[in-house]
């Protein structure tokens, strides 16, 4: 096993800003009383696997492409563990093109709908402003 | 009691570092735990755990010195406040209460 000698450095090189200045301490005075490179070695993959975690927690954010991502991978385990078939996937499928197609339409003719009105009373400020009658 | 439970681990680290005394810092907390428990414990979990103690207001800080052996990183000192001796009473008598409720729980 190599020495953790390097990885306690990279550690100290890399808390610059001394959050784990007493943890990376502790683990050099253990050195120092003897502890064995196995435990050392455990402490700093625990130490990166905490930190790990911490800054996932701090950045993840639930989005739809996560969303997505998930219903996914969520999917493709169905299939691969023989729980969802294709064919009822393709139902499935086709009922999400269904919808999607649907909310889409309904969005277009949404936006049309304000863009129109919006533009229309544009029209009326602008020809008011320059002092046409309206 | 505050309406936040105490979690297995962080009432686990509470009395340690009460059984520390003036020597409560990171290594002989988690040896403590290691000796209580017969499982390994990792020295990340016990400083994240006394970190999350220290928000709740639980535990409080000090630094030592540092020394050559630490390669001159100082001992970070932990210690109960009087909201961490009252979150343990609670968590002890809560405890107690149960057991007594338990039918055998000897053997």
């Amino acid at each position: 096993m190599p020495s953790p000698q390097f990885a306690l450095w990279l550690l100290a090189r890399a808390d610059r800003a001394g959050r784990r200045e007493a943890l990376i301490g502790d683990l050099f005075e253990e050195m120092a009383h003897g502890r064995s490179r196995y435990w050392v070695w455990q402490q700093v993959i625990g130490l990166g696997w905490f930190a790990l975690v911490a800054r996932a927690r701090q950045h993840a954010r639930v989005t739809p492409h996560l969303i997505a991502l998930a219903i996914s991978l969520v999917l493709l385990g169905g299939i691969s563990l023989g729980a969802i078939s294709i064919a009822s996937l393709s139902l499935v499928l086709q009922a999400w093109a269904g919808f999607y197609l649907l909310a889409g339409t309904l969005s277009l003719f949404a936006d049309v709908m304000s863009r129109s009105i919006a533009s229309r009373a544009l029209v009326i400020v602008m020809d008011t402003a320059a002092g046409k009658r309206v | 009691m505050s309406r936040e439970s105490l979690g297995h681990f962080e009432l686990l680290v509470l009395l340690a570092v009460l059984g520390q005394g003036d020597e409560a810092y990171g290594v002989p907390i988690a040896n403590a735990i290691a000796h209580s428990t017969g499982k390994k414990v990792i020295l990340a979990s016990v400083y994240n755990t006394l970190e999350r103690l220290e928000e709740k207001g639980l535990v409080r800080s000090t630094i030592g010195q540092p020394t050559p052996e630490r390669g001159g990183r100082a001992k970070r000192y932990f210690s109960m406040t009087a909201a961490g001796m009252r979150e343990v009473r609670a968590a002890k008598k809560a405890l107690t209460v149960l057991w007594r409720g338990v039918p055998v729980h000897e053997g």
